[in-house]
């Protein structure tokens, strides 16, 4: 839905590209296309396999926001026995489900677009990229820096149970910019020293399951195997 | 002889020098204290020590515009940005020492064997009025490398009671000092001042017990502990969030990068405070060098008290304590100094 709220802009693309698939917005839709921009993950059979079918059809694929890239919100249900999660529905599941995981878990990916919502200046940026043949890069550095480049003060040092030093940057700071901690939607970034950012926490006087609640908000597939770490510590 | 000014005309004196200069001087905004541009003097804070943004952003901005590029009729049209950097003249009221000393560093890296014209336009204008420390913060080390007053200003303030000492360090400095506001200082006034200063110094040395004055001798020290596992421990702690090195003074590393429209036929190139502590900063085609964090932990204190030393004769820290201050894994500078050197 973002890709309509990109407004103006978005008249400017179709210069460019054409939408040939898009359930939201179109009546009739086509395959094959070049690109494909995937939102959500799968959490039924059938949808695993229309992404498998989207892979084949497409050249690149997208993993557009938060539950594609990580599982997000949805993987939470992966943390409680399957039983539990069944009650939602009063233990008749809409479909048999599966594990929610990140798209790359089924196929491969070849950009992520991060963030609950994703961020509209990243999706120009990697169409921008693909129109003029510019490597597009994944930001490797956390929130922190692009917070700390905005001189806000430290939610940290406020005590608030910020995860900006572990989540990957590219939001411009928002949440921090306007004074609320970061829960991060945009899961981890690959240097991210998240073993040090526990510490950091616990010394601040958080306890293993204020840590674990935050760490698995958005990216619990993401953080699995540090959660349980922390768990056994 | 030096000359003081009486404290409750201080504001009157800003005043009068905001009709020819742009001032800055500390204020605060959204709890954060900083040297900004002044529009009213009532907004100026009065801290009896260091603010918690430096100057560094006032010359070096975190993004800094360079200029525009359109591509029209078969070539490309550049408008520069840098004729739009203003010629005015600015004073910069209230900075501390090691905020001084500081710059002086950064001059070093801006303007002697590469210079940045954007920096020279915004430094070179600037005229300095410092003052002492009432006390120091919980960070503060300026002792170690020689006390609160710098070697360079164009006036230096200290608080002798009713009245603010002023040493005169430059012409520039000189030509500010009007007897609408200065009187000639007496004898007392000066011993006062030293006293002041010696008390202060006193105070931070106390609790600072380090003394890194031997340049020579600290930096082959620091630079044979390369292999320690100090670097180890600091590396498992440190999350490179970066804020030591975007809160420094005499960080000065960017990155520049060219932003476009969507097909890539008009943009601007910025510039953008980069960190050494980031995973891609050491990133080359071939490979990253500096992959592991401890190594880029300790780059970054070498590159305060190593690799400076060996460019320029000087080390890059003033012992603000800006980077302790802020470091959220708790990693203090100053203590990693002093166990280096031990």
């Amino acid at each position: 839905m973002q890709f309509l709220n990109l407004e103006a802009k978005i008249l400017e693309i179709l210069k460019y590209l054409n939408i040939k698939n898009f359930r939201l917005a179109k009546e009739y839709n086509e395959m094959p296309v070049d690109i494909a921009f995937v939102e959500g993950t799968p959490t039924t059979r059938e949808e695993v396999l229309k992404l498998l079918t989207i892979r084949k059809e497409s050249k690149i694929l997208v993993a557009l926001g938060t539950c594609a890239v990580t599982g997000g919100v949805p993987g939470l249900v992966n943390m409680m026995a399957k039983k539990e999660a069944m009650e939602v529905y009063d233990g008749f599941p809409p479909d048999v489900p599966i594990d929610p995981k990140p798209l790359e878990y089924y196929v491969n990916v070849d950009y992520n677009i991060y963030g609950c919502t994703f961020s509209k200046d990243e999706l120009i940026e990697l169409i921008t990229s693909l129109i003029i043949g510019k490597e597009y890069r994944d930001k490797e550095y956390s929130v922190c820096v692009e917070c700390s480049l905005r001189e806000n003060n430290c939610l940290l040092d406020d005590g608030h149970l910020c995860l900006g030093p572990i989540t990957r940057g590219g939001c411009k700071a928002l949440c921090p910019n306007n004074g609320k901690m970061c829960l991060g939607c945009r899961g981890p970034y690959e240097d991210a020293n998240i073993k040090g950012h526990i510490k950091i926490l616990q010394d601040m006087g958080f306890t293993k399951d204020e840590i674990i609640e935050s760490l698995s908000l958005f990216s619990y597939e993401k953080f699995k195997e540090v959660i349980s770490w922390l768990k056994e510590e | 002889m030096g000359v003081k000014i009486a404290k409750n005309r201080v504001n009157e004196f800003l005043k009068y020098l905001k009709e020819e200069y742009i001032l800055y001087a500390p204020v605060e905004e959204n709890g954060v204290s900083k040297i900004s541009k002044i529009e009213d003097t009532s907004d100026i804070i009065n801290l009896p020590y260091r603010t918690q943004i430096s100057l560094k952003p006032i010359f070096f901005p975190p993004e800094q515009k360079f200029f525009r590029f359109e591509k029209k009729n078969g070539g490309v049209e550049i408008e520069d940005y840098l004729p739009q950097e203003g010629d005015d003249k600015s004073i910069i009221f209230g900075v501390r020492g090691c905020d001084v000393n500081a710059i002086e560093v950064l001059d070093k890296y801006m303007l002697d064997e590469f210079e940045d014209p954007y920096y020279r336009k915004r430094r070179e204008n600037a005229i300095i009025i410092g003052i002492s420390c009432d006390y120091p913060k919980e960070s503060c080390f300026c002792t170690a490398f020689g006390g609160m007053v710098p070697e360079r200003y164009d006036l230096w303030f200290t608080d002798i009671g009713p009245h603010f000492y002023v040493d005169i360090g430059s012409k520039r400095g000189e030509k500010l000092i009007d007897d609408k506001f200065f009187e000639e200082a007496s004898e007392e006034d000066e011993m006062r001042k030293i006293r002041r200063i010696n008390s202060v110094e006193t105070k931070i040395n106390r609790k600072v017990k380090t003394n890194l004055h031997d340049i020579k001798k600290y930096y082959h020290k620091i630079k044979n502990r390369a292999d320690d596992s100090i670097w180890e421990e600091l590396g498992r702690k440190c999350v490179s969030c970066g804020k030591c090195n975007f809160i420094c003074p005499t960080c000065h590393c960017f990155d520049v990068k060219d932003m476009t429209n969507i097909d890539g036929s008009a943009g601007e190139r910025i510039r953008v405070w980069d960190s050494c502590h980031l995973y891609d900063y050491a990133k080359t085609s071939a490979e990253n060098f500096r992959e592991e964090r401890k190594a880029r932990v300790r780059y970054r204190i070498y590159d305060k008290f190593v690799f400076p030393v060996m460019r320029y004769g000087v080390y890059a820290c003033t012992g603000c304590g800006r980077c302790s201050e802020v470091c959220p894994a708790g990693i203090d500078i100053h203590a990693v100094v002093r166990r280096l050197i031990k």
